[in-house]
């Protein structure tokens, strides 16, 4: 044979794996709304950036009719590639070619990848879309998953990992995308979870359908699994593409610096927030009139929305973004608003992002729902991980910061570098109305007329403590900024913490109230 | 859901309809509610003689008789869930006041199985 012959006999093997599970299949793909597997990675990746390794692998399964059996690429496309010239790992399930399903060689070209993406120090993106185990191949195929898993966790922390979930992801194949830090779905096409409705209508009689048990708007409304949501797979694409732009390519890389642009406000910062402690505002307009472009990228955007979390830059410097939202639940703290904030908390100090906390709570959500799902050891994972973190910290308090929200949220008791509060901040034990109740109960309950005596301790109260100078005399608060001063207070805070460098106790891993 | 805002800057705007009143520590405050928290379950005090499904099942065996005294701890009837067949006993000592339920029924959840007295 020639060179020429054997180079055209690559060529056509090629041919016939780029082909997937056939035309028929790919047709269904299409048809149902998903790009083929081929397409979705061509989509993610800069043009002509994607290197396929793996091609030829075959699986070796020879039980219930697989001999012989051809499963292109066993069913999964791996390589590298670039995303606005960033290098990544990524791999995508092909749900033509036996439903994506996975087998011990799918699996094994998934973990020679994510080994690849750890030893190369690059994030790793994998795009799932698959039936979930390969049946046939047995406890082969539970061997796979857990080989993936256990390189998840390995990873976590050292290479930013990325679950894109463009199919169904059921049963144990949703652990790999939990085990991740951001998880990508897409309304209608995404389908998580652990088991079916077939399973639950027929055990439990519940009916229900996949899309209310496990679709992409009840994973990003619901229960948190999912960090964003788009309408079709091409804003997905888009969404992983601003992203990967805002993070540093692993845990010994500071995120790419852009060029500074100042932001573009529609109105003075110091209009946002209403006087009045108990009228709501929308905590982002503060965020964007202070970032860079005022370009704020939210993360896990529908679930939790008391609190909001997100990246920004300032002065092209990538830092995440922590605020409560008094426009949803009065920006209290809850079970999921402290487990959504901690773990966000948590990505930003792994991999080297300064961390900005905007204040303004009322306290703890009250009710028995809240006590009785744990809201004693979540709400504890927020307190954890913010002095866990080492980054820069640096925390705005706004308006109100009462009690034990106080504490939570990035105060100087744990560790913030630098604590700015505005002129309207009220940083006191509680709220006016609640303290002038219990101090002031004899006087109030003996008065002619309670209720005028309750408002005139309630303006007592006020007075005296709804401000920030008596925690700036403390030197809890470092200085009280005029609201139009803190883009510039943030950036020099940000600069001037660029070689912090906090040692903590030598230590094999913390013990967080996970 | 709300349209993502992500990369916007213009202003978002409350809508005065959706504000509701929040209590916390003495004070009320304007804000939204959330779609889970309108949801979220109401507390129920649990009436220990109203003996309940703790798990959606099927009815395999009745162990107990109306008028029939029975003991804390006791077994009240065998209920199976996920290929277990799981005991349901008396949380209190009392008196069988009517069985709800019969052999080989399927209940949901919740469901009243056992009145005791």
């Amino acid at each position: 044979m020639s060179i020429k012959q054997k180079i055209q006999e690559l060529v056509t093997r090629m041919a016939r794996l780029h082909a997937g599970g056939g035309e028929k299949a790919v047709e269904k793909q299409v048809a149902s709304g998903k790009l083929t597997a081929r397409d979705r990675i061509r989509t993610l990746l800069d043009p002509e950036s994607f290197h396929e390794y793996d091609l030829f692998v075959e699986h070796k399964s020879r039980d219930f009719g697989m001999a012989g059996k051809e499963l292109p690429g066993d069913g999964v496309i791996t390589g590298t590639g670039t995303i606005s010239g960033f290098p990544v790992c990524v791999y995508a399930q092909d749900f033509t070619v036996a439903g994506g399903s996975l087998g011990l060689a799918h699996a094994r070209k998934i973990t020679k990848i994510m080994d690849h993406a750890l030893k190369l120090g690059v994030p790793l993106i994998g795009i799932n879309d698959s039936g979930g185990a390969r049946i046939q191949e047995g406890v082969n195929s539970l061997a796979g998953y857990g080989e993936i898993f256990y390189r998840n966790t390995l990873a976590s922390g050292v290479i930013p990992q990325i679950s894109v979930i463009l199919g169904p992801c059921a049963g144990g194949a949703v652990y790999s995308p939990a085990l991740t830090d951001f998880v990508f779905v897409v309304d209608q096409i995404s389908k998580m979870f652990i088991t079916g409705p077939e399973v639950i209508r027929t055990v439990l009689g519940e009916e229900i359908s996949m899309e209310e048990l496990g679709g992409a708007r009840v994973q990003a409304e619901i229960s948190g699994n999912a960090h964003f949501f788009a309408e079709n797979e091409t804003q997905c694409f888009e969404h992983i593409k601003r992203l990967i732009a805002f993070i540093p390519w692993n845990n010994r890389k500071q995120a790419d610096a852009f060029p500074p642009k100042p932001p573009r406000p529609d109105r003075p910062v110091e209009g946002i927030v209403p006087p009045s402690a108990h009228e709501p505002f929308d905590v982002r307009d503060v965020i964007r009139a202070v970032c860079d472009d005022s370009d704020f990228f939210e993360v896990q955007e529908h679930w939790a929305a008391n609190i909001v979390v997100g990246f920004a830059r300032l002065k092209g410097r990538s830092v995440g973004v922590v605020g409560n939202q008094p426009q949803v639940l009065a920006g209290v703290l809850d079970v999921d608003a402290a487990d959504k904030a901690a773990r966000f908390i948590r990505f930003c100090d792994a991999f080297n992002i300064p961390l900005v906390t905007l204040v303004d709570l009322p306290g703890y959500l009250p009710g028995v729902d809240q006590e009785h799902a744990g809201v004693i050891r979540h709400g504890a994972k927020i307190l954890y991980a913010y002095s866990e973190a080492t980054v820069p910290k640096i925390t705005v308090i706004l308006r109100k910061a009462y009690g034990g929200g106080y504490i939570a949220m990035c105060s100087r008791h744990l560790g913030a570098d630098f604590v700015f509060a505005w002129p309207s901040a009220e940083i006191a034990v509680m709220g006016p109305e609640g303290a002038a109740n219990i101090i002031f109960r004899r006087e109030i309950a003996a008065a002619a007329d309670p209720e005028s005596m309750r408002r005139e301790k309630v303006r007592e109260y006020q007075a005296k403590f709804a401000n920030p100078y008596i925690a700036a005399a403390e030197g809890h608060v470092d200085a009280v900024i005029q609201p139009a001063e803190t883009r510039e207070y943030l950036i020099h805070a940000i600069e001037v913490s660029q070689h912090k460098d906090e040692v903590r106790p030598r230590r094999k891993h913390g013990v967080p109230p996970f | 859901m709300a349209e993502t805002k992500n990369g916007s800057a213009k202003e978002t705007r409350l809508d005065e309809a959706e504000l509701a009143r929040l209590h916390v520590d003495g004070a009320d405050y304007r804000t939204r509610l959330t779609r889970k928290y309108a949801l979220r379950p109401r507390y129920e005090r649990r009436d220990p003689r109203l003996v309940r499904a703790f798990i959606p099942g099927e009815v395999r065996r009745i162990l107990v008789a109306p008028g029939q005294r029975v003991q804390r701890g006791e077994g009240l009837l065998i209920l199976e869930a996920m290929k277990m067949q799981n005991e349901v006993t008396a949380a209190v000592d009392g008196v069988v006041r009517r069985v709800a339920v019969g052999s080989l029924q399927k209940v949901a959840k919740g469901e009243l199985l056992v009145e005791l007295e």
